[in-house]
């Protein structure tokens, strides 16, 4: 920040750093107008969205892999490293553009796991410390948890499209 | 989708209330004599 201009008495400071922002309110202002399109596009196609981020995600993937591969020409020491990582990100990459809906549902079944055993964790702490002041507090949660992963698990896609 | 739909929509309200907190902060700054910085 580079102060050019200091008035003690009357408090007025000029600085870059002012101008600077003054001048980038717009960007700000249309930031959030693009957030806020953004957002409604997303409510309003919430399973194309879902759908767009598995091939975006399978794109990099395979984006990421293509660089590895080049990775294992160019490096000079071990190749296998690289090699290995490229095979997984290209199979992964592979997998997930044609067949978004397997990706969606394996997706979905490891975010249910992960509810479940935070929700049963939950509910063994809590019980745990019955004496505990808002003990009852973890044990809501871990019933929430628990409801969530077995709600969804059935029909694959819906957790990421609730969540 | 949805919690990330709400998400980027609250994040969007949230920069422009931003934008005009700035514009009103710094609105004529080089002579409207408020303090920026003490």
């Amino acid at each position: 920040m580079v102060i050019d201009h200091v008035i003690v008495g009357d408090m007025t400071v000029r600085d870059e750093r002012s101008a600077q922002l003054r001048s980038q309110w717009a960007y700000l202002l249309i930031a959030g107008i693009v957030s806020i399109l953004l957002g409604l596009v997303i409510l309003a196609w919430r399973s194309q969205t879902l759908y767009a981020l598995v091939y975006f995600a399978g794109a990099v993937f395979l984006f990421i892999g293509i660089l590895h591969v080049i990775d294992t020409f160019v490096t000079t020491g071990d190749r296998w490293l690289p090699l290995l990582t490229a095979a997984v990100f290209l199979t992964t990459g592979i997998i997930m553009l044609p067949w978004p809906h397997v990706t969606l549902f394996i997706t979905d079944l490891l975010i249910a796991l992960d509810f479940l055993l935070w929700g049963v964790l939950q509910i063994v702490k809590a019980l745990e410390y019955t004496t505990a002041r808002l003990w009852w507090v973890g044990l809501i949660a871990g019933v929430g948890s628990i409801l969530i992963a077995c709600g969804p698990s059935g029909t694959p896609g819906m957790p990421s499209s609730s969540l | 989708m949805t919690l990330l739909g709400i998400w980027i929509m609250l994040s969007g309200i949230v920069e422009i209330i931003a934008a005009f907190a700035v514009r009103h902060a710094f609105d004529g700054s080089e002579h409207s004599g408020r303090p920026i910085a003490a």
